[in-house]
């Protein structure tokens, strides 16, 4: 067997592995020091690796780039002019930017050897700016390992200052996340990505939306710069919504924790854009709403199902101290979830089935090894605290 | 449970409680719109509730029950302590940390709670009887200062403190039953302040000691940052640093009471009432920041403590007036209000998941039992 086809079988085998060896495979690549050809072997779980909620370890390479994680494409679906960028191009960028950083990069990565999950608050203002500046002198000259790539040559300078124009932008994006009072204003931070050229600001604007401040800032001032910028602008905030959207909903496939914040975003963002779209941007944000919706409502009532309604059968009185407290946060996730997604829609879907679910825990038979005060509990996170109540003074 | 926005009740503008009464008890709500409520006798009988002007801004709402419920969908453990508070016949600290701990001990704030609940009643009972023995020593060693109390046996203890009770009974008019009667009231009130050089040290000092460290860390936090969040700390450092001032000041003189033991125990034969509030001081001084430090425990992460210090500085008291003639001095109460004035203490368009926050809630309650 080939080293190609002995790759793909690896990769074809851990499609079908257990979270854990999953994990464990993932950590094993992430630890190379150079991970090539390593890298394919986990390229297929990309999509998964979120929807798991599996902790990646940082490297220099993935601390550079952390920014951009939600604009991060295939190679295969990324065109020139695109909000995003193509993963095949990463690996050239980042050995051109180590090379350029020269000591200071490898102190930063040194650090990250040795460094807790507080690594980017505290390392990436380090790297991101001296790192900015490198891309944008590397993007007037070659860059060394494009042709690996398989993206045309003449893509290497815009996708360079592209990068730069995120890594430019990100700590006042954060600032202004964090609500930094000495941060610089949101719509300085915009007119700046915007002076680099629509392909640019579209990548800053998807980062933006995706995971930077409030989306529903971020979405006015890009429309009102659209407005005035003519059709370039326009067609570049389109790419950068299309994108933007598309990263949303790949977010809130991961647990529901995490999800909860990528549907909130993603209602702000709906809200904040319909009424002042064009038809065609109207259109697609109500489809992208449409899509969030149902995969929402199919989720939750399928988790309600298989994590809070099915476990109840298994309690057993030896292990409930143990297992409970999973069986709440279980129910809790889906609660907090469900209370984003029904801004977006299926409010009275949400009811009936939580309703629902509650009432399948109050009528638990007698020998049932909740004790009262347990289903109590329960039911007041499925269905609310008057109906508790009833249950409580019943 | 998102709060209800078309809350129609009349808004206080400003809250400068004269009185610690006035300001009102801590209220441990799990429901997260209630957070910071505070809840005090009510002017026409009753209880009635301080509730934070929900938007964060200036201002706080003063009603009943009925009019919490226009604010928000309270959990059932609020619910249930509600109805326990309506009834409550004196409101201190101690006496709500004794409703919430029996509430607790029911489950309804789940069986985390439940188990801290049953614990801390027992560290409780075993504070009393420490007190208790203190008490009888610092006695025994006044009243026979010949006598080496610390060598003696458990039974030469005990004889000592029957002859040292027999001896001082006829000088306060009272008989010895009556003495030690009230020595075990007074071990009561000391068992969460301990004695001078009580170790290991009781409820009070054990907080004090904590809050120490939260006020370093905070303020430490505030000098690294000049963000939105750091102003935030530096508010929680400033009013901590002023509440250990008043509260170490408070609890030294309560433990310098048994400096004589003749005379507490004749004071409070004569007005239990006075000597009673005198000692609760502390507990009324540090009413409010157990909650913050234990927000401050539970966030691990630089990005989990960004999040919390905006929650932990809406929760920093104001201080009455009062402080100062408690404290015998002059102090700027108004100090931490100015501070307050210029830190953004309402919630951003990230803040949710109502439900994780009431499960921790529930967890710091535990912990707080």
């Amino acid at each position: 067997m080939s080293g190609a086809t002995e790759a793909r079988a690896v990769a074809r085998a851990l499609a079908d592995a257990p979270n854990r060896r999953i994990a464990q495979a993932v950590a094993l690549v992430d630890a190379l020091p150079a991970r090539g050809a390593a890298d394919a072997l986990i390229a297929p779980l990309r999509g998964r690796l979120a929807e798991l909620g599996i902790g990646r370890r940082i490297n220099l390479g993935r601390l550079l780039f952390l920014p951009l994680d939600p604009v991060i494409v295939d190679a295969k679906a990324w065109r020139p002019g695109a909000a995003a960028i193509p993963r095949s191009a990463l690996a050239p960028l980042i050995a051109a930017t180590r090379a350029a950083l020269g000591a200071d990069g490898e102190s930063i990565a040194a650090a990250l050897r040795e460094a807790g999950p507080s690594a980017p608050m505290t390392l990436g203002p380090l790297l991101w700016t001296p790192a900015a500046a490198s891309l944008r002198a590397l993007a007037a000259a070659k860059v060394p390992g494009w042709e690996a790539t398989g993206l045309p040559a003449e893509a290497a300078g815009p996708i360079a200052r592209a990068v730069a124009a995120v890594l430019d932008a990100w700590p006042a994006l954060c600032a202004l996340a964090a609500r930094d009072t000495e941060s610089r204003d949101l719509a300085d931070v915009l007119r700046a990505a915007a002076a680099e050229g629509p392909e640019a600001w579209a990548l800053v604007v998807a980062v933006a939306i995706a995971r930077g401040a409030d989306p529903v800032p971020v979405a006015t001032l890009a429309a009102d710069l659209a407005r005035r910028g003519g059709p370039a602008m326009h067609q570049a905030l389109e790419g950068a919504l299309t994108v933007a959207t598309g990263a949303l909903e790949q977010q809130t496939q991961a647990p529901a924790a995490l999800a909860t914040g990528a549907v909130r975003r993603a209602g702000r963002l709906v809200a904040a854009l319909v009424d002042r779209a064009g038809p065609t941007q109207r259109a697609a944000l109500l489809g992208f709403a449409g899509r969030i919706d149902t995969a929402c409502r199919a989720r939750i009532a399928a988790e309600c199902a298989t994590a809070v309604i099915a476990p109840l059968a298994g309690l057993a009185p030896a292990t409930i101290e143990a297992d409970l407290p999973g069986l709440e946060r279980a129910a809790r996730g889906l609660r907090d979830l469900e209370q984003e997604a029904r801004r977006i829609g299926g409010a009275n879907a949400y009811d009936t089935l939580f309703r629902d679910a509650a009432a399948r825990v109050r009528d638990l038979p007698g020998e049932h090894p909740m004790t009262r005060m347990d289903r109590m509990r329960l039911v007041e996170i499925l269905d609310g605290p008057e109906a508790a109540l009833r249950l409580l003074d019943s | 449970m998102p709060p209800d926005t078309e809350v129609s009740l009349p808004l206080v503008q400003s809250f400068h409680p004269a009185t610690f009464l006035e300001r009102g008890v801590a209220l441990p709500f799990t429901t997260p719109a209630l957070a910071n409520t505070r809840g005090r006798p009510g002017e026409r009988g009753g209880f009635e509730m301080i509730v934070p002007n929900p938007s964060g801004g200036r201002g706080v709402y003063i009603i009943g029950w009925d009019g919490v419920r226009q604010f928000c969908r309270p959990t059932v453990h609020d619910t249930r302590l509600a109805a326990r508070l309506a009834v409550l016949p004196a409101v201190t600290p101690g006496e709500i940390r004794r409703i919430e701990r029996e509430l607790l001990a029911e489950g309804v704030a789940g069986r985390e709670a439940q188990q801290a609940a049953a614990a801390a009643a027992a560290a409780d009972r075993q504070d009393r009887l420490v007190a208790n023995f203190r008490l009888l020593l610092a006695l025994v060693q006044q009243v026979e200062p010949e006598a080496q109390a610390g060598a003696a046996s458990g039974a030469e203890i005990e004889m000592r403190a029957r002859r040292s009770l027999a001896r001082i009974a006829p000088r306060l008019g009272r008989s010895t039953e009556a003495i030690a009667t009230i020595l075990e009231e007074l071990a009561t009130r000391f068992a969460s302040t301990g004695l001078s050089g009580q170790a290991p040290p009781a409820r009070i000092p054990r907080l004090l000691a904590v809050l120490r460290a939260v006020q370093l860390e905070t303020a430490q936090w505030s000098r690294q940052r000049g963000n939105e969040d750091g102003g935030q700390a530096g508010l929680i450092a400033a009013g901590a640093e002023l509440t250990i001032a008043c509260a170490g000041h408070a609890l030294e003189a309560t433990q310098g009471l048994t400096g004589d033991m003749v005379d507490l125990l004749r004071a409070w034969s004569a007005d239990p009432s006075t000597i009673a509030a005198r000692l609760a001081r502390p507990e009324w001084l540090l009413d409010g920041w157990e909650p913050i430090t234990l927000l401050w425990r539970c966030a691990t992460t630089d990005a989990e403590r960004v999040a919390t210090l905006a929650e932990m500085a809406a929760l920093v008291p104001v201080l009455p007036r009062e402080t100062a003639s408690w404290m015998g001095m002059e102090i700027d109460t108004e100090a931490l209000t100015r501070i307050r004035r210029s830190v953004q203490l309402n919630q951003d368009w990230r803040t949710g998941q109502i439900f994780e926050r009431i499960a921790r809630n529930e967890h710091i309650r535990a912990l707080a039992a």
